[in-house]
């Protein structure tokens, strides 16, 4: 039996059970509000018998799996949005379906030519389809241009991002070793995991992560198996530049496993795939409608006569290739600021030019009809129409992945909450009981004294 | 029992709010704008549809502005036939007179100083120019002036076509060598000419063998209008193909890409009441939250 001595030593546990339970649920009110807080559960024991009660352990709600799925659902909803964002103003440089769009400046193409058939010898009208067809060439370039920028923005923001990523991927490590330290003590570190689980999160938003637990340390893996962090020990992605595109490659340096970006997720997964599929793509399609333009209006027109009986003269200076094609697309110097250069007729000599030869303007106008373009399969209208579904798919299917993804992150965040969140009212209920228990305690310590006091006095 | 955090909440409720938000912002550009599809990203194949629907509307605008162009031109035409017509009408009257013995050489003289002015009058038509300085009935070679006095033709026998419909082109004027100088037909200008020399030589034979040609260039002149007519009925037809195809490439516009104010109103209104029930239940679910903290 522990006596009245003993007794107090109950209650001196108890309070401070008590007061610590107090002091947890506390901070689990404080922290409810902070994103990745995983909840601690005191767990109280009676000690041996008459020992009265102590706080076992601190239980910090956390399940593995839950997590990961956190992880990986951040790292889907993170690389859909990336590219849907970036999606938009792609969407905005090719497939622009307004008035300033490039179908309705083809279209003022072929209403100018339309016009010089119905007027051959008006040099007013001349200079109008020579400005239609340096509006054209215009939009073209800075379309090509819009989208070149665009890749190189992309491709700073994925560099930029590596960066942070690093960054990220040093925390984890350095927070492996310190919670190594502080357990091996045998001191709770609910703080440090909790500052590592947020690291790990953010490192998924931006690359993906995947984590193994050995030990109570995390091994940290991108893309598919390409361990970042062991222990306390991180591995730094670095860039290095495409010998061909000049665009930024992610290796891991001492290795031999070439470019990893396309393996990635995250918002990086989703820049990479705007930079190298998306805005190629799109890329591609530009050139191929400037090379079939250019090339078919040249036939045209190179077929034809001037005001001054000329023939054989481009109207745009002849592409080489098809790459390049859009921003290479110039209007020939012959023709520049000459009106009379056009090519209107289909007979005529220098002695004896034909300016009411309108035929060749005719052919021209044909030309919109004509599937001179996507192999001859196409019309140049149809295949701008192709360029504006292409792109505008994959836009709408991002968005649309973008709007299941967030659906599935919010899931896989209300499960782990479910487990490792905070609900208010309970806690509040809890630091109720704490509060109740003390003050019997408290009471309790109280009795044992007035006690102790009355044996002092005989 | 699963267990339902503040988080938990907080997060579904700002989800419900935004997703609310969202839905409003579009249907509210809908509203605005009249569109249902004003990127491509709305509807692709929609979308694309517009790129081909645009492109024809805009032709068939150009065919129209080319068909009044035509017809304008095409009613020039018209009265200067309808002048030459007069102009050899009255030459068949002097011719008529004139191989009347019972005229002298004095009105003869004056006869054909008449004609010598229906002479003149003529080739000016013949050789006559429009704004930008073109001579109208020289085919091809509207730099060329294409008759001299003799009725001699130096122009060619070419003639414009442009599209005024969906694959229909008409010819926008008719030569001269249709007119006033046709190959195996009639010189007006010529049949004039010798009509003056035979009334200035006072030669009644001569003036009376002019009438059966004066009769034959009327017929000419009667042939080319014909033509004219032709073509104006054919620009007229392509006006109704053209209105019929441009109201069915509006309404097919319509029902792909643009939206009906009723429709987009009231999805505008069912998507604030959507916003404000989302805005309202979180209001509800947050004011609770709060109640039982206080009341703990």
């Amino acid at each position: 039996m522990p006596g009245l001595l003993g007794a107090l030593q109950i209650g001196s546990r108890g309070l401070q059970a008590h007061q610590l339970g107090a002091q947890i649920t506390g901070t689990n009110i404080a922290n409810a509000s902070i994103p990745g807080y995983h909840r601690e559960d005191p767990w109280m024991t009676s000690g041996a018998v008459y020992a009265g009660v102590q706080i076992a352990s601190v239980r910090r709600a956390a399940q593995d799996y839950l997590e990961r799925n956190v992880a990986l659902r951040t790292a889907i909803s993170e690389q859909n949005w990336a590219r849907s964002q970036q999606l938009t103003p792609l969407q905005n440089a090719v497939a622009d379906l307004g008035h300033t769009g490039l179908g309705k400046t083809l279209n003022d193409v072929f209403a100018g030519f339309r016009n010089m058939s119905a007027s051959s010898n008006d040099l007013a009208v001349r200079s109008d389809v020579l400005g239609k067809l340096q509006n054209l060439v215009s939009h073209i370039n800075n379309s090509a241009t819009t989208l070149h920028e665009q890749q190189r923005e992309v491709d700073c923001q994925i560099a930029a991002d590596l960066a942070a990523a690093n960054t990220q991927i040093a925390v984890i490590a350095n927070l492996n070793k310190s919670i190594d330290v502080v357990t091996t003590a045998g001191n709770p570190a609910a703080d440090l995991q909790d500052q590592r689980d947020r690291a790990v999160a953010e490192l998924a938003r931006m690359i993906g992560a995947h984590v193994d637990v050995e030990n109570g340390s995390y091994t940290v893996s991108v893309g598919e198996g390409i361990t970042v962090v062991k222990q306390g020990t991180p591995s730094f992605l670095a860039m290095a530049p495409d010998p061909v595109t000049g665009l930024s490659n992610i290796v891991l340096p001492n290795t031999n496993l070439g470019p990893l970006e396309s393996r990635l997720s995250g918002a990086m997964g989703g820049l990479v795939a705007v930079r190298d599929s998306d805005i190629v793509q799109a890329q591609a399609m530009l050139d191929q409608f400037a090379y079939d333009t250019a090339t078919a209006i040249n036939t045209v027109h190179a077929a034809g006569y001037d005001l001054d009986g000329t023939t054989g003269t481009d109207v745009f200076a002849a592409p080489a290739a098809v790459q390049g094609s859009a921003m290479g697309l110039r209007l020939n110097s012959a023709i520049i600021n000459n009106p009379r250069a056009l090519a209107a007729a289909q007979g005529g000599t220098a002695a004896t030019p034909l300016p009411g030869d309108n035929r060749n303007a005719v052919a021209l106008v044909a030309l919109q009809d004509q599937h001179v373009a996507g192999g001859g399969n196409q019309t140049l209208n149809e295949a701008l129409g192709s360029i504006v579904a292409h792109v505008g798919g994959q836009k709408m299917r991002a968005d649309s992945q973008y709007d299941e993804a967030r659906t599935l992150l919010l899931q896989a965040n209300n499960l782990r909450e479910q487990e490792s969140g905070v609900n208010i009212e309970e806690q509040m209920i809890h630091l109720t009981e704490f509060q109740t228990a003390h003050a019997a305690t408290a009471r309790f310590i109280s009795v044992i004294d007035d006690m102790l006091s009355t044996l002092l006095q005989m | 029992m699963p267990m339902i955090t503040d988080q938990m909440i907080y997060n579904n409720t700002r989800e419900a709010v935004m997703n609310g938000q969202r839905r409003l912002a579009e249907a509210t550009a809908r509203a605005q704008t009249g569109l249902r599809v004003s990127q491509a990203s709305d509807d692709p194949a929609a979308a694309q549809q517009s790129v081909l629907l645009d492109a024809h509307l805009q032709q068939l605008v150009g065919m129209k502005s080319a068909a009044d162009r035509v017809t304008t031109g095409f009613d020039n035409t018209t009265r200067d036939l309808l002048n030459v017509q007069q102009v050899l009408t009255r030459a068949k009257e002097l011719a008529i007179q004139g191989s009347n013995e019972t005229y002298n050489a004095g009105d003869r003289a004056a006869m054909a100083a008449e004609v010598a002015g229906l002479h003149a009058t003529v080739l000016a038509t013949a050789n006559k120019q429009n704004e930008l300085g073109e001579y109208i009935y020289s085919g091809f070679l509207t730099a060329t002036v294409p008759f001299d006095a003799a009725g001699t033709y130096s122009g060619d026998t070419n003639v414009r076509q442009v599209e005024v419909g969906p694959n229909l082109s008409v010819t926008t004027q008719i030569s001269g060598s249709q007119i006033f100088n046709v190959p195996g037909g009639q010189n007006v200008l010529a049949i004039l000419q010798t009509l003056q020399t035979a009334l200035g030589a006072n030669d009644t034979k001569a003036v009376h063998a002019k009438l059966d040609k004066i009769t034959a260039a009327t017929s000419q002149v009667s042939q080319a209008q014909t033509v004219i007519g032709a073509q104006e009925s054919m620009v007229n037809s392509a006006a109704n193909t053209r209105e019929l195809e441009e109201v069915s490439l509006r309404n097919t516009r319509q029902s792909s890409i643009e939206i009906s104010a009723p429709t987009a109103f009231s999805e505008l209104i069912e998507a604030e009441a959507a916003y404000q029930a989302a805005i309202t239940e979180a209001s509800r679910i947050l004011r609770t939250l709060d109640q039982g903290i206080t009341r703990l």
